[in-house]
């Protein structure tokens, strides 16, 4: 993985900013999985000596198994061939990897089937809102716990041959990370809350407790969604706002959207659910998103978040305009800080 | 027989195993994962070659080989085994 990094920053450094425009367009094009809109296809071709630019950008934004699927010249272009049996090589081992996280995580989840404990993000969304699993890559599992639960569940990993590596922060711990003895890659991290950082908690937080009545509920998915994107990687991936969207789709019907807007309220979180759905929509143009963000509100400071993460924050993850846009990701962070929970 | 324990994701023709008592993931590539998928119970080799065989005649002379090399391998790893002769189980009734 650290050999992958060093070799994407290289690649992303010898591209313009037009030349980063059209693959970021091809991106955005290519990544959902319901397929693309034919009407939004990008005008300009990706050049053959951009290819592996390509592959390794839908790799880091985690929708390599969308651009396979998607992406015309690989199944129109033999030209392309070497390059689509790469993204395949990409794809099967983030496949092989996916296989080889569930299946320890639903080793553990068997034996804390009592407890107060369920998984969270990649595998839940992979199984529940992605038309097929392959869709979304996932590095490793987290599981959202009840405070009472992480004795007990601490003990089953470590019979699972897991290890205590890290737990934060020193004084209050809400996050405890572990490795696996055979296999320092293969990292479960157990959460009391999906909000980590201490000073955002004073206006949010998403414990189990929020969401304990229906966990893997499609109004719980669309809000940990929503929260992952904005909060625990600030849009730093094409992947979350394809979950947010896919999230959307699986709202379905007025009883659920009335779930959302309590689990918004219970959780505090309003500002962070109407930007993002926002953000969503605009760019993957689904009007579901955008709906919901209407029937939601208007919130405080909504028209300074969208001028501050916009497509162009989510899609500068690789190379120097990751920096460029760091300072808006951090006023975005500010913002989110102000949404201060009401005094009852 | 396809054994127990062993998970698989399709992977447009292609299938990831991943075999939970071994932790081992094994790729098979689009005429590997024909056999496998063959191997259901209810056919025994030659009938897996026969069928294979009836629908790609012009590859008739490499599949029996390329059946019995899937097969050995997939046993090696733990994600199948050979059942006794007369073990097959009967097609369900529709």
């Amino acid at each position: 993985m650290i050999v992958w990094r060093g070799t994407l920053a290289w690649h992303m450094g010898q591209l313009q900013s037009a030349e980063r425009r059209v693959l970021s367009d091809w991106l955005i094009y290519c990544a959902d999985p319901l397929g693309p809109v034919r009407e939004r296809r990008p005008a300009a071709p990706i050049p053959l000596v951009h290819a592996d630019h390509l592959i390794d950008q839908a790799s880091a934004h985690g929708v390599i198994c969308a651009l396979l699927r998607h992406f015309p010249p690989f199944a129109e272009d033999t030209v392309f061939e070497p390059f689509k049996e790469k993204a395949r090589s990409r794809h099967r081992d983030g496949l092989g990897w996916n296989m080889v996280l569930r299946s320890h995580g639903e080793a553990v989840m068997a034996e804390a089937s009592e407890l107060p404990v369920t998984v969270v993000k990649g595998p839940v969304f992979a199984r529940k809102i992605y038309p097929e699993p392959a869709f979304r890559s996932y590095g490793d599992i987290d599981l959202l716990a009840a405070p009472q639960a992480v004795a007990s569940l601490g003990e089953i990993l470590k019979t699972h041959g897991f290890e205590l590596v890290n737990s934060s922060p020193e004084t209050d711990p809400q996050e405890w990370s572990w490795l696996h003895r055979e296999n320092d890659k293969l990292l479960i991290e157990v959460q009391t809350d999906l909000v980590h950082a201490p000073s955002l908690r004073r206006a949010f937080s998403l414990t189990y407790d929020t969401i304990a009545d229906d966990p893997q509920g499609p109004a719980a998915l669309l809000l940990i969604a929503l929260l992952h994107g904005a909060l625990g990687q600030h849009y730093s991936k094409l992947q979350h706002i394809v979950d947010i969207c896919q999230a959307v789709r699986a709202l379905d019907g007025d009883s659920e959207r009335r779930r959302f807007e309590i689990l918004i309220e219970r959780a505090n979180t309003r500002f962070i659910c109407v930007t993002g759905l926002e953000l969503a929509g605009r760019i993957l143009a689904e009007p579901r998103c955008l709906e919901l963000a209407r029937m939601l509100g208007s919130v405080r400071y909504g028209r300074l978040a969208s001028l501050l993460i916009d497509r162009s924050v989510v899609m500068s993850t690789i190379g120097e305009g990751r920096w460029l846009h760091s300072w808006r990701r951090q006023a975005f962070r500010s913002l989110s800080k102000r949404n201060l929970r009401q005094l009852a | 027989m396809q054994k127990r324990g062993v998970n698989i994701e399709d992977m447009d023709g292609e299938l990831i195993l991943y075999h939970q008592g071994t932790r081992k993931s094994i790729h098979l590539n689009e005429s590997a994962a024909v056999v496998w998928k063959l191997c259901d119970s209810q056919r025994t080799v030659q009938q897996i070659i026969d069928v294979l065989a009836e629908a790609y005649p012009d590859a008739k002379s490499r599949i029996q080989s390329d059946v019995w090399y899937s097969i050995n391998g997939l046993m090696r790893e733990g994600a199948l085994r050979l059942l006794p002769p007369g073990s097959e189980k009967p097609k369900a009734e529709a």
